[in-house]
Parts: structure tokens; C-alpha cells; sequence
């Protein structure tokens, strides 16, 4: 037996108690951070709320007939007389969309047939017909009929198709889908489709459809192009320059049932989730703040992923990812999200977290917000960070923060030698790579001819896109990178005089 | 007086007990690791295994590197560099971590335990209890049962895939472990352990285990026969990237004559809605007309001309030269067979 009557283990343990934490930082606030079941209520909530969808009866063959001659009616009626059309599906409602949806889905009818029943079921502009675009834009191979579905859907002026449409973006592939789907958000004013609007207009050009399309929704959203648009939207709208019209409760039910989706096992629908409620605007921040104080781990930490990809439109859940620094769970994704967002009183929080005795997790997350804060004010905290003898992860996540807060000069030795001793301190040189990189762009905009070229030069050494590189490769591109800096670094700090 | 002289007593014999039934020896609490490298002093055969393996890579592989931006696609991080499963739960997704993200799947993702209550370190998990190597190890089952990868390995459905083959139904079961942390040294008892190189499809041996080619003559037309033999779950599984394609050419002397692409093994990404799932399950034997184009189009290849017909594999599902597979980097032979009339 190894156990000795004589040990002095209590005597120590109540030592051990007495003296605990005289030394440590305090954790970031003494207040404890409550979870409690919010997602399954409100989801019980809106859907009590909304109520179930009205059953649609299997369509009569006299439904069948109206259909194929408004169809027709629609097809050979001049452009004043289409009207009636639309007028007659309208008075129909929900009971001719199993009929149209049929035509879409089947092979009996023409192109024209089905373009002309996509137009009109639009036409029926009830929130179950806008439930039947989606399904198209989901699944109809014909592109043709996917761009009317994705012109059409933002006309019926309902905002819960938001999500849809924007998970669209991530998936459509046709070039001429996606600039209806960008159109019909900006309609619903959601601007996530603008950048993939811009990127089809640069393929397509100036005289494009796409380009002309760009223009037009920046102007009809008060902005001189698309360009200046997609900044302000992706800045945060700091400024609210945005229209914003307020949502409905459908639309509140489509972001809760996201936020649920984040529980699910397979990451595929969480991936998802994330791409989408990261993409949506202002209005579903207050729902994502709630979230985060939800008893799934998994939608906590999920929602301040998405939070942290939102940037500054998060910026309305600050205080809950300020609150989220206690959750052992969440802190580490609050603490970089943040960052992230530009919470104006973020910083004091996240300096508290670096300190010594909190979580190692929280601290270098905390490090990683600061770096995305960049503020001139965390400098000096972060300077003695760079000295943690035990923690060297933290000691360079501290260096590349000093970059982002204008002490780049500073640091650049430091990072150029983490960056080649990492494969003995095990660190990961590639970050600070990146960081080098930020530093010299940052000065090459400023003006620094140097820096310019030592950008383009580091540049020029990227992989070939699409084609993997081998180990070998890839050791040998960071080789010059490098030797790149290390051969201008001098110069760089001399010239910067 | 005699009061005072109980409480003392009673003291003493508590004190007694504790240290007769509480933690062993010096009885040091199990202490807090960081990093993976912390493990390697003690178990450097094991770590070296490790530091060889996919695992190890998971963050530093310059294909995920290219294949998900530098990690700008944060949705890889999950798995590419998660929590201890332990903390997160068995057969439960996992979560990114922040730390050491450059060591992958670390010892302690599999190996940490959560924290007690009071917040103090909970040590590792490890085949055996040992008080008194200094990580403390608790003897923990769960750490070889398949529900244990699945967090991460069913993303795909690989676990799945396992359960609904003969591998898990079948009389002589094999599971993960078997195949992928088979033992080293099984015969000496000082030093058996299981592998931690983790064996897979970055393995050539393992992928000819899994795969027989054949091929037959059959109404004057060359038929193959690809057949997951070896494989407890679908050939390929796993990251949709992983590709097999089965090559067909005219046999002759020219190495570098050009190959036919015949049909194509592989799991589509999310958002190639038209491409079909051909994974080949576990035990599925596939026959494949031998024809001039592609997945059975064209004309049938004559069995009056000898051909060759091969399994090349992938990481990566885009072939630069698809009349050359062997030419495309990391690109695998690893079946071939001659069809003679």
C-alpha cells in the first residue's frame, strides 16, 4: 500500500486553501452567467403565434384548366393585358399552387409554359406562394425558371424568405440567378447578395446586366454605386444609412429556427446556419443577444461565431458577449467576436481576460479580440504579454496584436524570429506571417515604396489557386517568405526614419 | 477537558481516514496540460506516432490549408482542431478550440478529462489507471468505443457507415481500432500499445486492404468488378474530397499512353446538387462496363482487345490531367488489373 498515515496532506490541502488566488487576477467579473431554455420557447411562442399553414386541397380538374389558360392567357396577351392574369390568380389564391408547382416540376409542359406558371405563382402573392419559390429556387434544375423564382420572390414583399434567399447565395452556381436573388434582398433591405452582385458585374462587365443592376440598387438604397454600398454594409452600417424596415414575426420565427438548427449534430446545417444568420441584418441581433444565453452550449458558442462574422451589424449584442466572458463555454467565442463586432467598451473587458489565473483558452481569445479592436490604448498591456515565459502561444498572439494597434515597427523582429523558430517552440509561424504581411501593406498604404514591394513580392509567392500545394511546397513558400523579410526588414525599419 | 480531548480524537481520526482511503502516495492532484508536446517525455514512441499521423496534421496540412482558405472557412476549425471530446461529450459534435490550434488533434482532445467541480485540473483518460505516472491517468472505456470518433467521423456518416456494415453486425466484429489504432508490439507487455499513426487513406496499404479490382469477358465486352473488401465503412468515407476513379486503357507497352476515364467513387460537396453519392459501401462489389466514355456512356469496349484497368485515389477531387492520373499529384494507384482475351 503507497499510502502513508503520516502525510501532512490536509495540513496542506487547508495551506493550499488559504493562500489560493493571493496572486491570480480576478476572473473578468465576479457576476455568474445564468442559462436558462430560450430557443424551444420562442420558437413555441411564434409558432402559437402564426399559427399552422392552411392545409391546400388536391387541385380539381377545373383548377387544372384555369391554370393552362391563364397560362396561355399570359403567354399571348399583350404586355397591358397581363394583368388580368395576375388579377385572376390572385382571386384564386393558395388552391392553384399545387398546380402551378406541378407544371414547374413536371415534363409535359414548354419552357414558356413554365416560365409563364413561375410568374403567376408569384402572381398569388400569399406567404404560402412565396413558400412555393423557394422550393423552386431550391430545386428546379431549369436556371431560367430559378431567376424568375429569384426576381419575383422579392416583389411579394415578404421578409421571412429572407434566410432562404441568403442561403441561395451560398449555394446557386448561375450567374444569372444570382443577381435576381441580390436584387430581391436589397428589396427586402438585406444587402448580403451586393458582394456577389459585384463579383458577377466585374466577370460579366460594365455594360452587364449585373452591373446595371448594382447600380440600380445602390441608388435606389441612396448610394453612389454598389462599391460604397457593400463597404457600409459590411462595416456595420455603423452610421444607420441603411434602410431598415421593421421584420415580422414569420421572419423573427425563420432566424429562431436557425438559431436552433445550431444544435444539430451535423455540422452541414450548422455551417449553414452560421453562413446565413451572419449574413442577416441589424434587426436579428437583439435574437442572437438572447441566444446567447441559452442552455445549449452549442447555440452560445455558434451565435457568437456568427456574431464574430457579422462585425460591426453585431455590435447590438455587445453586452451579452461582454456577460458571455463568464460562461466557461462561450468566453473564449465572445472574447474574439468582441473584437470582431467593434464593441466601443469591449476593450477594458478583454484585457481583464488576458490576465494571469484565467483560463488559457479565454486569455489568448481575449489577446485575439484586442488584435481585432486594434486600439493604441491596449498597447501597453499587450507589451507585457509579449513576455509570458510560460505561454509562448499568447506571447505572439500579443506581437501580432501590437501590429493591428499601430506598434508593427516594433514587433516586426520579434515576429520574424517567432515565425522561424516555430518549428521547435511548436507555434504556428503562419500567423505571424499574416501579421508581417498586414504590417507591411499598412505601411505600403501609407506610402512606403519598400513595404509596396515587399507586399507584391510576398504575394507573388501564393499558391497556385485550386491547386494544393505538397508539405514540400509549402515549406519552401515559407521559406521565402521569410528570407523575404528577413532581407528588407532592416531597411523597412531604417526607412520608416 | 475531555470535550477538547474528543474533538482532538475525532480530529486525528478523520485526518486518519483521509489519509488511509484518499488519493494515493504523495497523493499530488493531477496538474493542468496545455499541449500536446507536455506528453512527450513519457510516451515518445507514442507521440512520435502521432507527430507522423493525419491527426497531428489536421491544422497544418497544406491541402485543408488551400481547401479552406488559411481557415478563413471557420467552419472547419470544428474539427480540425477541437475541444477534448471529453469535455464536449462522447458521440457529441464537437467544438473549436482556441489554443494550440497548430498541434490539430492533439493528445488532449482525446485524452483530457473536464475539470471537477471545484475547478480543479480532472487529468487524462488513458487504457489504464496509473497513480503514479505524473498525468495520472483514469482508466477510461469509452476512449475505444467507435461512438468516441463519431463527434468528428460522423460528420460524414462514417460511424454510420460502420454500424450498418458486417464489421459491426457481423459474427467476427472489427471496429475503428482494429483497423485504424492497431497494436504495437502486442506481444511485449511493457511496451504494447495502440498505434496512434492512425492508419487511413493516408495509408497505400490500407487502401489495397480495402479494394479488389477483377474484370471479365462477357458477351464479347469487358466487364471490372471493384469490390470493397477491407473497408468497415464506404471506400472512400470520410472528407468529400476523397476520390476514387477507376481508368481503363488499351494494353501495350507505352507507359505513358493515355488512360479512359471509366467511373467515378466519390461524395459530393453540398453544392454540387446534380453530382450523384457513388461511394462504394462496405462489402459492395460494383460491376462496370468497360465503355469508350465515362459512367457507361459511349460504346462497349470489345473483349477481342486486352486492356488495363486501374483504381487511382485521391485527396483532392479535381484531376489536372485525367488522361494521366498517375501524373496528378497525390494520386495513388492502388489497384491494377490486365483483361487478356
Amino acid at each position: 500500500m503507497n499510502h502513508s498515515v503520516f502525510t501532512l496532506a490536509p495540513v496542506m490541502g487547508l495551506v493550499a486553501m488559504a493562500s489560493c488566488g493571493a496572486n491570480e487576477t480576478p476572473a473578468p467579473t465576479a457576476m455568474p452567467f445564468a442559462t436558462r431554455s430560450i430557443v424551444a420557447p420562442a420558437l413555441e411562442r411564434l409558432d402559437k403565434t402564426i399559427g399552422e399553414p392552411t392545409p391546400i386541397p388536391a387541385p380539381t380538374e377545373e383548377l387544372r384548366d384555369l391554370a393552362d389558360n391563364l397560362i396561355v392567357f399570359l403567354n399571348t396577351a399583350g404586355p397591358g393585358m397581363s394583368d388580368a392574369a395576375f388579377d385572376d390568380a390572385k382571386a384564386q389564391g393558395d388552391s392553384l399552387l399545387p398546380v402551378f408547382a406541378g407544371i414547374l416540376s413536371g415534363t409535359s409542359n414548354t419552357d414558356d409554359e413554365k416560365r409563364a406558371a413561375a410568374r403567376l405563382l408569384a402572381g398569388v402573392g400569399t406567404p404560402a406562394a412565396a413558400q412555393y419559390l423557394l422550393g423552386q429556387l431550391e430545386s428546379n434544375r431549369d436556371e431560367g425558371i430559378r431567376a424568375i423564382c429569384a426576381w419575383k420572390i422579392g416583389d411579394m414583399g415578404f421578409d421571412f424568405v429572407i434566410p432562404s434567399l441568403v442561403k441561395r447565395l451560398k449555394y446557386e452556381k448561375a450567374r444569372s440567378v444570382t443577381p435576381w436573388l441580390a436584387l430581391s434582398l436589397s428589396k427586402l433591405d438585406n444587402f448580403a447578395g451586393v458582394a456577389y452582385l459585384i463579383t458577377v458585374a466585374n466577370l460579366d462587365g460594365t455594360d452587364s446586366d449585373a452591373a446595371a443592376q448594382l447600380q440600380g440598387i445602390a441608388i435606389e438604397a441612396g448610394f453612389s454605386d454598389g462599391y460604397a454600398l457593400n463597404s457600409v454594409w459590411l462595416a456595420g452600417d455603423l452610421d444607420n444609412k441603411l434602410p431598415q424596415s421593421p421584420r415580422s414575426q414569420r421572419y423573427e420565427r425563420e432566424v429562431w429556427r436557425l438559431i436552433d438548427h445550431l444544435q444539430d449534430f451535423q455540422l452541414r446545417g450548422v455551417d449553414d446556419s452560421r453562413f446565413v444568420l451572419s449574413s442577416l441584418g441589424k434587426s436579428a441581433v437583439p435574437i442572437l443577444g438572447q441566444a446567447l444565453h441559452d442552455e445549449s452550449s452549442y447555440v452560445r458558442s455558434h451565435v457568437a461565431q456568427v456574431l464574430l462574422r457579422m462585425g460591426g451589424r453585431g455590435q447590438g449584442a455587445g453586452g451579452d458577449l461582454i456577460a458571455g466572458l463568464n460562461d466557461n463555454i462561450l468566453a473564449p467565442y465572445a472574447a474574439e467576436a468582441l473584437g470582431a463586432i467593434q464593441f466601443p467598451s469591449a476593450e477594458s473587458a478583454l484585457l481583464r481576460s488576458t490576465g494571469v489565473g484565467v483560463d488559457p483558452g479565454l486569455r489568448l481569445a481575449a489577446v485575439r479580440g484586442l488584435k481585432q479592436l486594434g486600439l493604441d490604448s491596449s498597447a501597453p498591456a499587450l507589451r507585457e504579454l509579449l513576455a509570458e515565459p510560460d505561454f509562448p502561444e499568447l506571447a505572439q498572439a500579443a506581437a501580432e496584436a501590437l501590429v493591428t494597434c499601430g506598434y508593427g515597427d516594433e514587433v516586426a523582429g520579434k515576429l520574424l524570429s517567432i515565425a522561424s523558430g516555430a518549428a521547435d517552440s511548436g507555434l504556428d509561424p503562419d500567423t505571424s506571417l499574416w501579421a508581417l504581411r498586414w504590417w507591411v501593406e499598412d505601411r505600403s498604404v501609407r506610402g512606403d515604396e519598400l513595404a509596396a514591394q515587399v507586399t507584391d513580392e510576398y504575394d507573388a509567392l501564393a499558391p497556385i489557386p485550386g491547386i494544393p500545394p505538397t508539405t514540400q511546397e509549402d515549406r519552401q513558400r515559407r521559406q521565402a517568405r521569410l528570407a523575404l523579410f528577413s532581407k528588407a526588414l532592416q531597411n523597412l525599419l531604417e526607412g520608416d526614419g | 477537558m475531555q470535550k477538547v480531548l474528543g474533538v482532538f480524537v475525532a480530529l486525528l481520526a478523520i485526518w486518519f481516514l483521509i489519509a488511509l482511503l484518499g488519493p494515493s502516495g504523495d497523493a499530488e492532484p493531477a496538474r493542468a496540460w496545455k499541449s500536446s508536446a507536455e506528453c512527450m517525455d513519457c510516451h515518445s514512441e507514442i507521440y512520435a506516432e502521432w507527430q507522423d499521423s493525419q491527426h497531428s496534421k489536421s491544422w497544418t496540412n497544406p491541402l485543408v490549408r488551400e481547401r479552406s482558405g488559411d481557415f478563413a472557412n471557420q467552419d472547419c476549425i470544428d474539427c480540425h482542431a477541437p475541444r477534448p471530446v471529453f469535455i464536449t461529450g462522447i458521440a457529441e459534435r464537437v467544438l473549436p478550440r482556441s489554443t494550440q490550434r497548430n498541434e490539430g488533434v492533439d493528445c488532449l482532445a482525446c485524452h483530457q478529462l473536464p475539470n471537477h467541480p471545484d475547478g480543479t485540473p480532472g487529468g487524462v483518460a488513458g487504457g489504464v489507471r496509473n497513480s503514479e505516472a505524473p498525468c495520472r491517468p483514469e482508466e477510461r472505456r469509452e476512449l475505444v468505443r467507435p461512438d468516441f470518433c463519431a463527434g468528428c467521423h460522423n460528420q460524414h456518416k462514417t460511424v454510420d457507415q460502420w454500424r450498418a456494415s458486417e464489421f459491426a453486425t457481423g459474427i467476427d466484429k472489427e471496429d475503428c481500432l482494429d483497423c485504424h489504432m492497431p497494436w504495437v508490439n502486442p506481444e511485449d507487455k511493457a511496451t504494447r500499445h495502440r498505434s496512434h499513426a492512425f492508419p487511413g487513406g493516408n495509408a497505400t496499404y490500407m487502401l489495397e486492404r480495402a479494394i479488389s479490382l477483377t474484370g471479365e469477358a462477357r458477351d464479347g465486352v469487358w466487364y471490372a468488378t471493384v469490390t470493397n473488401i477491407g473497408a468497415g465503412h464506404s471506400f472512400p468515407t470520410d472528407e468529400r474530397s476523397r476520390t476514387a476513379d477507376v481508368f481503363w486503357r488499351p494494353l501495350s507497352e507505352d507507359e505513358g499512353a493515355p488512360w479512359n476515364h471509366l467511373h467515378r467513387i466519390r461524395s459530393p460537396y453540398r453544392d454540387e446538387v446534380d453530382v450523384p453519392d457513388t461511394l462504394l459501401l462496405s462489402g459492395e462489389a460494383r460491376e462496370l462496363a468497360i465503355t469508350s466514355e465515362s459512367e457507361g456512356a459511349g460504346t462497349a469496349v470489345s473483349s477481342d482487345t486486352p486492356i488495363e484497368v486501374a483504381l487511382y485515389y485521391r485527396r483532392t477531387p479535381i484531376w489536372e490531367d485525367l488522361a494521366h492520373p498517375g501524373a496528378n499529384r497525390g494520386a495513388v494507384q492502388v489497384a491494377r488489373v490486365e483483361l487478356k482475351p
